[in-house]
């Protein structure tokens, strides 16, 4: 008795069921990687800007009002909420010069979603798709200082012990955002 | 017809095609977990690196805070750039005290020579870490160190039979408690001492436990006096209140016999024997040491420093007490410059 030869439609409909099946879900878990392997990656790429931005920062205050000339370098000479500027004499000639890395000014800016490290006359982006950023002041006492948005006056910036830095940044394709604080202590001449 | 050949060929078509899909999958696969792989690698490097490098900075800090801390307080920083031999030139020329893990060396500021400042260059090795700083060190703002009690030699402080009453609360300002007291010793062990005189010493509540400091500089501050044109004992300290503030200056041992009452700097180039009641306002320093003697009640608001040069820094058969007070610390401080530990004012990395 000879056999039925081939795949009867029914078996072939289920075949074919079970291999889309299968595929989809290949596909998917593939697919799944891929979008894992991509927020991962903008994830990591964030964070490490977080952090180079963060580092970068913590030298400049730590140098800020470095004065081996004995010239009196005012270390912090604008605290506003979202900028502040340092000044130190670098090479101790006894000048800060304000067209150069004696002069650095950090700049928040929400609307263009950046922050900027600002050299003398050159700008730098320190890090994009800035969706939270502030600075803010502690006195000796660990105590806040007000910045208003014009920034402290001279009184207020000479009480200034810790500059701390708040950061937030979305990362590239969405996804929980990075956020790093860093409180820096201003070096006092007392 | 044979069927066998055709199906054979199917098979291997269909077999082909599986491979090649399985093959692709695994390749899409293991590019993603490839990838996935060197960007945790990447990530825990980077993450290394900067644990290393926070590592170095916190090293090189305290290199260089260690460095100014046993510089020696005083006045300017000549001490420091020309070495122990006052000799610019020579091999112990800005040599500092270090750790093994940091190496270093103090130059003379470029500049004016006020404010008194000297340079520090410090490198560090932590782990895989290394870093350098350059350290602007000056003087403190505040006169002496934060203590009621300085004293040169913290091994042999001396002995407390009578009472000593130590009260760090400045009552009308707002500064810092001090310390009870201050020595080149282990902490714990200017503890043990406090805690071995047993109730013959007294702290009221606030003042600071004993803190390590670098010794008083006191030959260097009994040379100043003197080429400042203190007065001697018997004109700069009365028989009775209130006492002018003097910078008064005994070129020997004092012996207080009767009551006297004082302000301002008074400096023995000896020992201070008080045998009777004696009260001083500022600062009160004596190179061979305090005795107070059964009859004697001493009483000092502001600071009490003293030197090894004999037997016992202290000892209290009497009564004695010292009470914080910044503002005759101040009148002291305008009358005669009075020595400063060295600060880090400013730094910068490289």
């Amino acid at each position: 008795m000879n056999r039925p030869r081939g795949t009867s439609p029914i078996e072939a409909l289920l075949a074919a069921s079970v291999g889309l099946l299968m595929l989809t879900a290949l596909t998917a878990a593939l697919a799944g990687g891929a979008r894992a392997l991509v927020r991962g990656g903008a994830r990591a790429e964030a964070s490490d800007t977080s952090g180079l931005a963060t580092e970068a920062f913590l030298f400049d205050v730590r140098r800020a009002g470095h004065d081996a000339a004995g010239i009196t370098v005012t270390p912090v000479t604008l605290a506003r909420p979202d900028r502040v500027t340092l000044e130190a004499d670098l090479d101790g000639n006894g000048i800060v010069d304000g067209g150069s890395a004696e002069r650095v000014s950090w700049v928040c800016s929400t609307s263009t979603r950046r922050l900027s490290r600002i050299l003398g006359a050159q700008s730098m982006p320190v890090a994009d798709g800035v969706i939270g950023c502030g600075f803010s002041y502690l006195d000796g006492g660990a105590a806040a200082l007000a910045a208003p948005p014009g920034g402290l006056d001279a009184a207020g910036r000479a009480q200034i012990a810790l500059i701390v830095l708040d950061l937030r940044l979305a990362p590239r394709g969405g996804g929980r955002p990075i956020e790093r604080s860093l409180a820096v202590a201003v070096r006092s001449r007392s | 017809m044979n069927p066998l050949p055709h199906r054979a060929h199917r098979h291997r078509a269909e077999r082909g095609f599986a491979v090649a899909a399985a093959l692709l999958t695994l390749l899409v696969a293991s590019t993603i977990g490839t990838t996935m792989a060197e960007l945790g690698r990447l990530e825990a490097v980077l993450a290394r690196q900067r644990k290393a490098t926070a590592a170095a900075l916190a090293a090189v800090d305290a290199c260089a805070e260690n460095a100014v801390a046993s510089l020696p307080a005083g006045w300017e920083f000549t001490d420091v750039v020309v070495g122990s031999d006052g000799v610019a030139g020579t091999a112990d020329d800005g040599v500092l005290s270090l750790a093994s893990d940091c190496t270093g060396t103090a130059h003379a500021a470029p500049g004016a020579a006020t404010p008194a400042r000297v340079l520090l260059e410090v490198e560090a090795t932590r782990g895989h870490g290394r870093r350098r700083l350059e350290a602007v060190v000056r003087r403190h703002a505040e006169p002496g160190v934060p203590s009621l009690l300085w004293i040169a030699d913290g091994a042999n402080v001396g002995r407390v039979t009578g009472a000593l009453m130590l009260d760090g609360i400045d009552g009308a300002g707002a500064a810092s408690p001090r310390s009870m007291l201050a020595a080149p010793a282990d902490p714990e062990a200017l503890d043990a001492w406090i805690a071995a005189q047993g109730a013959t010493v007294v702290t009221t509540g606030g003042t600071g436990a004993p803190i390590w400091a670098v010794p008083p500089p006191l030959a260097a501050f009994v040379a100043r006096a003197a080429a400042g044109g203190a007065l001697a004992p018997g004109a700069g300290l009365t028989t009775a209140p209130p006492a002018v503030p003097h910078v008064t200056l005994s070129a020997g041992d004092l012996v207080v016999t009767s009551p006297r009452f004082g302000a301002g700097v008074l400096i023995v180039d000896g020992v201070l024997r008080v045998e009777a009641e004696f009260a001083f306002a500022g600062v009160v320093a004596a190179t061979g040491g305090l005795r107070v003697e059964p009859s004697g009640v001493m009483s000092v608001q502001g600071v009490l420093w003293l030197g090894a040069d004999s037997a016992d820094t202290l000892a209290v058969d009497g009564s004695a007490s010292v009470v914080a007070s910044a503002g005759a610390l101040a009148v002291a401080d305008a009358l005669l410059p009075l020595p400063r530990r060295a600060t880090v004012a400013s730094v910068r990395d490289f």
